[in-house]
């Protein structure tokens, strides 16, 4: 992470731009360790945390090439707008996150979500839902998350 | 060219984080 993918110019300004970073060692006795992991075990690293005021919104462990890292930083943000009823501005975020990264393996389940919030934000938009999860059982049928969207083909 | 500031305790990247209205992004590294 440190010497490829943070140093990345388009990851750093993103970074810059909507988060506030904070870095802690696995191996140092990190006095706030326990509550910057959520209370959860920490035992592999890269671990990584994306969280709001209200807390933990998302985490993964491993390396991201930094593609597939802006991804998840879109998908984090996606999610604090949904997790915050702002079900229009996450629907928002998910179509910027499928259009400029629709390769980056977490695409399949910002495509669920954008479903989700296009059916929200669209006051029960069932052609929102379709639209999404049509396109993601469609193009990713052996992911959980095309598993997931499957269930649309029976939906009336 | 920009670079990441990563902040080293909690206190101080939450209040930054609600202070600029931010998400907080915590990386646990490992070295080596």
């Amino acid at each position: 992470m440190d010497t490829v993918t943070y140093p990345d110019a388009d990851v750093a300004s993103f970074i810059a731009e909507h988060y506030v970073g904070l870095k802690i060692n696995i191996l140092d006795r990190h006095p706030d360790f326990k509550e910057a992991s959520a209370g959860s075990r920490v035992i592999w690293a890269p671990t990584l945390i994306f969280a709001d005021r209200r807390g933990e919104l998302r985490r993964y462990v491993g390396w991201l090439p930094p593609q597939a890292f802006l991804a998840e930083l879109h998908m984090a943000r996606g999610t604090a707008a949904f997790n915050s009823g702002q079900f229009a501005d996450a629907r928002g975020r998910f179509d910027t996150l499928l259009a400029q990264f629709p390769e980056a393996p977490v695409a399949p389940e910002a495509m669920y979500w954008q479903g989700i919030a296009g059916f929200l934000a669209g006051d029960r938009d069932m052609d929102a839902l379709r639209s999404s999860w049509e396109r993601l059982a469609a193009e990713h049928p052996n992911s959980r998350w095309g598993t997931h969207a499957s269930v649309i083909e029976d939906a009336s | 060219m920009t670079e990441i500031h990563w902040f080293d305790t909690l206190a101080a990247a939450a209040e930054a984080a609600d202070a600029q209205e931010k998400l907080r992004l915590t990386y646990i590294w490992a070295p080596g």
